[in-house]
């Protein structure tokens, strides 16, 4: 028996921290606890980065008996989460100064919990720790989305993805049983040795329950229903988390869930997903167009940037996995830097999440504004910014992989959604409105323009992007053999 | 001795259930349960199984029973009483308990005589929990915690 516990340190860490903050809660005075909790979870945090980013190393390492197998792959997971964490708390602080909220402490914890379990997901190699950890990444999601005071909104989001995150739930720990069932353990590992001897039915049924349960997560079609409100709903630090950390997590732990023990079989399931990331990537695109709220209109991005992401999964599994990472690293920053320019823009008297209130922003904040051109631009995929290369890498794959009709139908889905990531950018420019200059929060401004930045920069230097997740592939199929 | 008890405890908890069933009166059907719940848990020590006994009378003999007992406070108990029973749910009742009883006969007559001594122990059960899956037993902790967490504030009125 190997614990290895070490390798878990970043996990620890931040669950021990939670703890603390849970007893510090008690006797600490009202009026200090958004800056005091704010401040220990922002350190807590990036302690917990640097200890990640001390632990990356090519060659794969295991832990608690083979139940955690930490790769680069992982570890590149990791750091985007926890990532998208510490944005999350710099854009909450000022979220949390204006609203009413009488569980300040724990919003934080909670928070740090959702990491905790979004990293367990993203390292767990076995199918128990695997459950375990998506459901404390994801139950803490429903108690974030209803902390706020009168916020029935957020309560009904909370209460409808609770229901539905259930029932994908439910699909998925059956896969497992069926999994279990078949080969009699589960370990990734063993579960894939013994896979490769059992005729396709029975493992395509487990195939498609794990798949089932994953595809709610991540929100594609038909499994969608719960995005659009709970994306809405939640309040936007929130939706800022579930739409990049936990997504993430989810997508990583799919990735490798999935390669190892149903890649074999790729032609017998193939068909099936192709159609589930085409309905995906057109649906969320179509039903984008008419939003007229921000965060419901990019609750349906994601739909479509998830069949996008889906559809990779056609071509052979080393491009996969590079591609995947590529694009969840362009992604988490992408969607770190729109909900956080939401969060600033619904503070300053106006209601930043209908788009009418978006005219003349450009005479109250260019900066803030320019950074929005970017960041929806990034999105629909225009060079050179980063959401480009994502997009450009994901084709190349297909087309390698001899899938055009898949490759064109993401090109079309792209131009479609070009339509909605403009009309942002149109508000913003329109000379009516009036000019009063306001300045957002610290926290908030500098997330959303750290993030933005980030797109930029990673756009003109793509090549960085992809040694990092060329390094994830390569210990990802190290970790294989 | 040993099978002198575990025939003993059989026939009460048989007699119990029976009793639960057929009275009138729900809090004492409820009683009747829970006795029959606890001798069920003995039997189960009896054959040596105490894990199984342990968690049988926490699980039923604590938690449900006190379930049911809640859920009887909150309905009006006179007025189920007097509502008749219609023919068609008798027979579905009927038709599903003997459906029942006749898969568990068939079960039991498969594993008759071929019964693995001192399974399901506390020794097996603890051993693959704290040390195989430690990790995710620990996670489950998490899991516990944030979820009481979160029901308290949830829950609470909002002042």
């Amino acid at each position: 028996m190997e614990l290895n516990v070490g390798l878990l340190s970043p996990e620890i860490l931040l669950t021990g921290i939670a703890v603390f903050m849970i007893l510090l809660d008690l006797i600490t005075p009202k009026r200090f606890k958004n800056k005091l909790f704010s401040v220990i979870s922002s350190v807590a945090v990036g302690v917990a980065i640097i200890l990640t980013l001390s632990k990356i190393s090519p060659i794969p390492q295991k832990a608690f008996n083979g139940f955690i197998t930490k790769e680069a792959f992982t570890g590149i997971i990791d750091i985007l989460v926890l990532f998208s964490g510490l944005f999350t708390v710099l854009v909450s602080h000022d979220f949390i100064e204006r609203k009413k909220i009488s569980y300040i402490g724990e919003f934080y914890y909670t928070l740090l919990f959702v990491l905790v379990g979004a990293m367990l997901l993203a390292g767990s190699s076995e199918l128990s720790t695997l459950f375990v950890s998506l459901e404390v990444a994801s139950i803490s999601t429903y108690i974030l989305m209803s902390l706020f005071k009168g916020d029935y909104r957020g309560k009904e989001g909370a209460l409808k993805y609770f229901i539905t995150g259930s029932v994908g739930a439910a699909l998925l720990v059956y896969g497992m049983a069926v999994l279990y069932g078949l080969t009699g353990t589960t370990l990734y590992g063993e579960i894939a040795q013994a896979a490769e001897k059992l005729s396709p039915l029975p493992l395509l049924l487990a195939a498609g329950l794990i798949a089932a349960g994953f595809l709610f997560k991540t929100g594609a079609v038909p499994f969608h229903g719960w995005m659009p409100d709970a994306y809405e709903g939640a309040p936007t630090p929130v939706t800022l988390l579930m739409g990049s950390a936990v997504k993430v997590a989810a997508f990583a732990a799919f990735i490798k869930l999935f390669i190892p023990i149903f890649y074999h079989f790729q032609a017998e399931w193939e068909k099936a997903l192709g159609v589930i990331a085409v309905i995906s990537m057109f649906s969320g695109a179509l039903l984008a167009l008419n939003q007229r709220n921000v965060k419901r209109m990019l609750a349906y991005s994601a739909i479509s940037h998830t069949g996008i992401i889906i559809a990779t999964f056609l071509s052979s599994p080393a491009l996969t996995v590079f591609s995947v990472v590529f694009y969840l690293f362009a992604y988490t920053f992408m969607t770190v830097a729109a909900f956080g320019l939401i969060t600033i823009l619904s503070a300053n008297g106006i209601k930043g999440e209908e788009i009418e209130s978006w005219k003349g922003l450009y005479s109250k904040n260019p900066l803030l504004s320019l950074s929005a051109v970017a960041i929806f631009m990034s999105l629909a995929g225009i060079p050179p910014l980063v959401g480009f290369w994502g997009k450009f890498y994901i084709l190349l794959a297909l087309v390698k992989s001899g899938e055009v009709l898949l490759a064109v139908s993401v090109l079309i889905a792209s131009l479609i959604s070009l339509y909605f990531y403009l009309k942002p950018v149109v508000y913003i420019f329109m000379k009516e409105g009036t000019g009063e200059k306001f300045i957002p929060g610290a926290g908030e401004y500098v997330a959303t323009i750290v993030s933005t930045a980030a797109i930029v920069i990673f756009g003109l230097l793509p090549e960085v992007i992809a040694q990092i997740s060329i390094m994830g592939l390569s210990s990802f199929l190290r970790s294989l053999t | 001795m040993k099978e002198i008890l575990f025939y003993l405890f059989g026939v009460i908890s048989a007699v119990l259930a029976l009793l639960s069933v057929t009275s009138k009166n729900v809090i004492k059907g409820g009683v009747a349960l829970l006795g029959s719940f606890i001798s069920l848990g003995a039997v189960y020590f009896t054959v040596g199984a105490e894990f199984v006994g342990i968690i049988q009378v926490i699980v039923y003999g604590g938690a449900i029973i006190v379930l049911y007992l809640f859920a009887l406070l909150t309905m009006d108990v006179k007025k189920i009483a007097e509502e008749k029973v219609r023919g068609s749910s008798a027979a579905a009742g009927a038709f599903l308990s003997i459906l029942l009883m006749i898969l568990l006969l068939l079960e039991a007559s498969k594993i008759a005589g071929k019964v693995k001594p001192a399974v399901s122990g506390a020794k097996e059960l603890a051993l693959p929990l704290f040390f195989k899956y430690l990790l995710p037993f620990e996670i489950v902790s998490i899991l516990l915690l944030v979820a009481t967490i979160g029901a308290v504030a949830i829950a609470r009125r909002e002042e």
